[in-house]
């Protein structure tokens, strides 16, 4: 028996036609593998009742239900929310490198459109900016069900181009944004740290939830080059001619310590920090985002 | 070249491999892949804090695999420690080597089924691999039709394979010839050091007769080493020298004796040897013979042909190590019948009155109702004048008191030819006259002068003394039939002149008093013989005695044979040609030879009119050859050289006083050994820079994977 698509695998939604269906792939997929809908929960809006079941906590069962009915019923509701969430999804030169047939870019896309479906399906409202060296495209947070084709067709028609310059943006967006809400940071921050981190300590000021979605590509981690290379900078017009076999182990030192200096800073500042590389099934994202939205 | 040099310094040239890794660095620098990367950050800064430590190992991998690379390449070269000049000059000069390799019969000889030529073929082939590049060399088999020799070559694998396709021969032949031609080729030679390297065996016969004043060419500089194969210890080889018959011509239906003669060449005695005699590839006899080493002996068979023709016949040894010459083959024409013509001088109304009386019983004891193996036929004289005399084989003239001019002339070439002659004497002949027409005439058909007649007063037989007890003729005599050559009544006899006796004439039969009875001459081809007293009983009593009958017949079998030992040569010898007189009829045809093994070749005869002869130089194989010209067919057989039969081995001190003055080693060789002897081995450095190429290779391992 041939094995089923894996709609997590990135490399796998990028043969699927529109942003739109890899994002409903990937959800839906989700879902259907938790057997529990993400959307019923124990809210205050009264949705229906059920059987009581073992295992089902005593504290949602409806007494005045089996006052008159002489049975355990339990009370579920639909789940309410009033969550303003901002995706902000790095777009500059240095996202649009791939190792895989997957960009880093197009990752943070099928990340957000996915986030985007889920939180949009939950009514909460979704906001988009996309960036480089600047804003380069906003959308305000809405709940409407059309919202989540204009959060797509943003994503579709931004390339990736321009130098970073995350923590200057990060910065901008913090002085925008004057409700609070749930920031989602998707970018390789392959910018200066301390200012990065000072753009997300700023979010944090301003009382936002911060998600960092670290996005790299596997190249980027492991630096599987052999042979002598002449590498040239995505952003800036920088080159270098080394052997790479050379240089791996001091590379990979630096790297680690790059990712290791996000993740402790961020853990510092209540940040939620989660790497992904380019081959990471996109599930974890979003079982990321549920697992928050559920604590 | 400093403290080593090098024994191939052409491979010096695979040195440039060396530059491989450098042009490789290079090339690689010029191919680097360009990759547009993000994190280009991190390289940069990883460049600056290691590159330079990296760079430095880089240096030094490529240095290293540039040096393993020269010392591989050096390695090949066969770097040696500078050796003293003589052993550099050992090392480094050039060799011009001239193999002699004996493929004579005596390399036939087998121990434990392998042949010395097979083992000779084996010691060739490793002295040729011997050669390296710029060596020469050239191979000169000792039997060899090659004219001229080859030069000198450098074409090693070309010269082994010349060895490899040479097939030893059934011939003789000395080492004089093949060291002449080692010597003029190795002079034309400029190589810094010349060897003559002969493979052969031990036997002593092709050295017979090697002197160096035999060479005309000898060079003192040229090593001389002489490799002995095959059989170390006593050899042993019996062979049938040669097989004769007792007397010719062989007559259908005459028993005849075939004596083989066989000698034991070997130092071991050997018993029981069987021994077979084949006539037409059929058993006739066969016998068991004791052989001494050393020792000859004689066999002696007994035939009857019951058919006439040519036949063929073998006498066949049994095996031993050296099979090329136990069987001697031989030919034979057998005659139907000896024709004989009595000419009776002194005819008489009754047979028992003639002269011839005695004669025609004796030739033929059946009488003419059973015709036997001689036929004789009794015509006067007058009558005798008529006769084609080549129709008969023996002419007998008994009591004839003169012949005809043309009668003598015919009776002169006749005898010329090979018919055989036999005077009887009586009273009617003159001693003048014969002594004029057939001792003072240009063809002398009297053994000796004619002397007066003496009558004899002895009362009493007296006995016949033989002078040549081995002759043809007193064959029946020999051993127990000594005794009936016993003594006779000579009452008269015709006296010849001792003084006058030609060269070619002998006393057979004399009597006491030393006058001969019987004499024998010889015309040309033709036999012929002189009773000095009558035929008949007139003057003797011989003819009523038993010694008569064996006698005549003996007598007329053996003057018949003049010619027939000529007509072919029975006993040819490889490699000496085959010689066919051909008659002057069937000098412009071709004469078909078919060898042993089945070829055909055809030769056209040459010469003077009337001597035309037919010339075959190839027999080379032992066996029967088979003849025709026109409708006219023959058989020859061929034989072994007997002196390579002789396997007697030459001693080392015999075989050094050949070559006085002369460098010479002795080699003996056997399966396994090295072909030369201890040479200068200069001290090799090619394994001390393989283990110094292994140790750099195993650095540069270690440096690599760390860099990875």
């Amino acid at each position: 028996m041939a094995d089923k698509p894996n709609y997590f695998d990135p490399l796998t939604l990028s043969k699927l036609s529109t942003l739109l269906l890899r994002a409903r792939y990937v959800v839906e997929g989700l879902i259907s593998g938790l057997h529990t809908s993400p959307y019923k929960g124990f809210s205050v809006e009264f949705s229906e009742h059920r059987q009581y079941t073992p295992g089902d906590e005593i504290r949602h069962i409806d007494w005045k239900a089996y006052g008159k009915f002489d049975r355990y019923y339990i009370k579920e509701y639909e789940e309410e929310t009033n969550l303003r969430c901002y995706l902000l999804v790095d777009a500059s030169a240095s996202m649009d490198y791939r190792s895989n047939g997957v960009s880093k870019f197009d990752y943070a896309c099928y990340l957000g459109a996915a986030l985007a479906y889920v939180m949009l399906n939950q009514q909460d409202l979704v906001g988009l900016v996309t960036f480089a060296d600047g804003i380069r495209q906003q959308l305000p947070p809405r709940s409407s069900s059309g919202h989540l084709r204009a959060v797509i067709e943003s994503l579709e028609q931004t390339v990736p181009t321009g130098e970073t310059n995350l923590g200057r943006t990060l910065h901008h967006i913090a002085s925008q944004l004057k409700r609070r809400g749930l920031v989602i940071v998707l970018s390789d921050l392959l910018d200066e740290p301390a200012e990065v981190m000072q753009g997300l300590r700023h979010l944090r000021y301003q009382k936002h939830e911060v998600l960092v979605f670290h996005v790299l590509d596997g190249d980027e981690i492991a630096f599987p080059f052999t042979q002598l290379t002449q590498f040239e900078d995505l952003e800036a017009d920088v080159r270098v001619v080394t052997d790479p076999r050379a240089i791996m182990a001091d590379y990979q030192e630096q790297i680690q310590q790059f990712i290791k200096d996000y993740e402790t800073q961020c853990r510092r500042q209540a940040i939620d920090y989660t790497l992904f590389d380019t081959r990471t099934p996109l599930d974890k994202g979003l079982l990321k985002y549920l697992a928050w939205r559920g604590a | 070249m400093g403290w080593f040099t090098f024994i191939n310094p052409a491979f010096l040239w695979g040195a440039l491999a060396a530059s491989i890794p450098v042009i490789i660095h290079l090339i690689n620098r010029r191919r680097a892949r360009v990759v547009r990367f993000p994190a280009v950050q991190f390289i940069l800064r990883a460049e600056r804090r290691v590159a330079r430590k990296y760079r430095v190992k880089q240096w030094l991998l490529l240095a290293l695999r540039t040096i393993i690379l020269f010392l591989l390449t050096t390695a090949l070269a066969e770097p040696v420690l500078r050796p003293s000049e003589g052993d550099l000059a050992e090392i480094t000069q050039t060799r011009a080597v001239a193999l002699i390799l004996d493929n004579t019969m005596s390399m036939a000889y087998q121990v434990a089924g392998t042949t010395t030529w097979e083992l000779a073929k084996e010691a060739a082939g490793l002295v040729l691999q011997e050669l390296r590049p710029q060596d020469q060399g050239v191979v000169l088999p000792v039997v060899s039709t090659d004219e001229p020799p080859q030069a000198l070559s450098g074409e090693r694998a070309r010269l082994i394979q010349q060895v490899a396709a040479l097939d030893g021969t059934s011939e003789s032949s000395g080492f004089i010839k093949p060291f002449q031609q080692a010597y003029a080729l190795l002079k034309t030679s400029d190589a810094s050091k010349k060897e003559i390297v002969v493979v052969t065996d031990r036997t002593r016969i092709p050295w017979v007769g090697f002197e160096p004043a035999a060479l005309q060419i000898i060079d003192p500089q040229v090593q001389v080493t002489v490799m002995v194969v095959g059989e170390q210890n006593a050899p042993s080889n019996a062979a049938v020298r040669v097989a004769r018959f007792d007397h010719a011509p062989v007559v259908a239906g005459v028993r005849t004796k075939l004596t083989a003669s066989v000698v034991n060449f070997g130092a071991l005695d050997r018993k029981q040897v069987p021994m077979r005699l084949l006539v037409d590839e059929r058993t006739l006899d066969q016998r068991l013979l004791d052989l001494p080493r050393g020792a000859a002996a004689e066999v002696v068979f007994d035939v009857v042909f019951d058919q006439p023709g040519y036949r063929r016949g073998a006498v066949v040894l049994g095996g031993d190590a050296l099979p090329a010459d136990d069987a001697f083959y031989f030919t034979v024409p057998v005659r139907k019948a000896l024709r004989v013509l009595l000419i009776d001088g002194d005819p008489r109304t009754t047979l028992v009155a003639s002269e011839t009386f005695y004669l025609m019983n004796a030739l033929n004891p059946e009488g003419t109702s059973r015709p036997g193996p001689i036929q004789p036929r009794v015509v006067p004289v007058e009558e005798a004048e008529r006769l084609r005399l080549d129709d008969y084989d023996v002419v007998a003239l008994a009591n004839v008191l003169t012949l005809s001019s043309s009668f003598r002339s015919r009776l002169m070439a006749f005898v010329n030819r090979g018919g055989g002659l036999w005077w009887f004497l009586g009273h009617h002949v003159d001693p003048n006259v014969y002594n004029r027409d057939f001792f003072d005439a240009p063809t002398r058909l009297l053994p000796a002068r004619l002397g007066a007649r003496l009558d004899r007063t002895e009362r009493h037989p007296v006995p016949l003394h033989v002078s040549e007890t081995d002759h043809p003729l007193f064959k029946p005599f020999s051993g127990q039939g000594r005794e009936a050559l016993g003594s006779v009544r000579v009452q008269r006899l015709l006296t010849t002149e001792r003084a006058s006796l030609p060269p070619v004439s002998r006393v057979l039969i004399a009597l006491p008093d030393g006058r001969p009875l019987l004499l024998e001459g010889k015309v040309g081809r033709g036999r012929i013989l002189m009773f000095t007293s009558t035929a008949d009983v007139d003057w003797n009593e011989l003819p009523v005695t038993t010694t008569y009958l064996p006698l005549i017949q003996t007598g007329a079998i053996y003057l018949a044979g003049g010619d027939t030992d000529q007509r072919l040569a029975s006993d040819v010898r490889i490699p000496h040609p085959i010689t066919l007189k051909v008659s002057e009829p069937q000098r412009d045809l071709p004469l078909t030879i078919r060898d042993p093994h089945g070829r055909e070749v055809r030769v056209f005869p040459d010469g003077p009119e009337g001597g035309a002869e037919a010339h075959y130089g190839e027999a080379r194989v032992p066996g029967f050859y088979r003849l025709r010209v026109g409708q006219e067919t023959g058989l020859v057989a061929v034989n072994t050289p007997l002196e390579e039969s002789d396997v007697t081995p030459i001693q080392p001190e015999e075989l050094r006083e050949k070559f006085p003055g002369i460098p010479l080693a002795i080699v003996q060789w056997q399966p396994g050994d090295p072909v030369r002897p201890p040479q200068v081995t200069p001290m090799s450095l090619a394994g001390w820079f393989l283990i110094g190429m292994l140790a750099l290779m195993l650095v540069e391992g270690v440096l690599a994977n760390r860099l990875r």
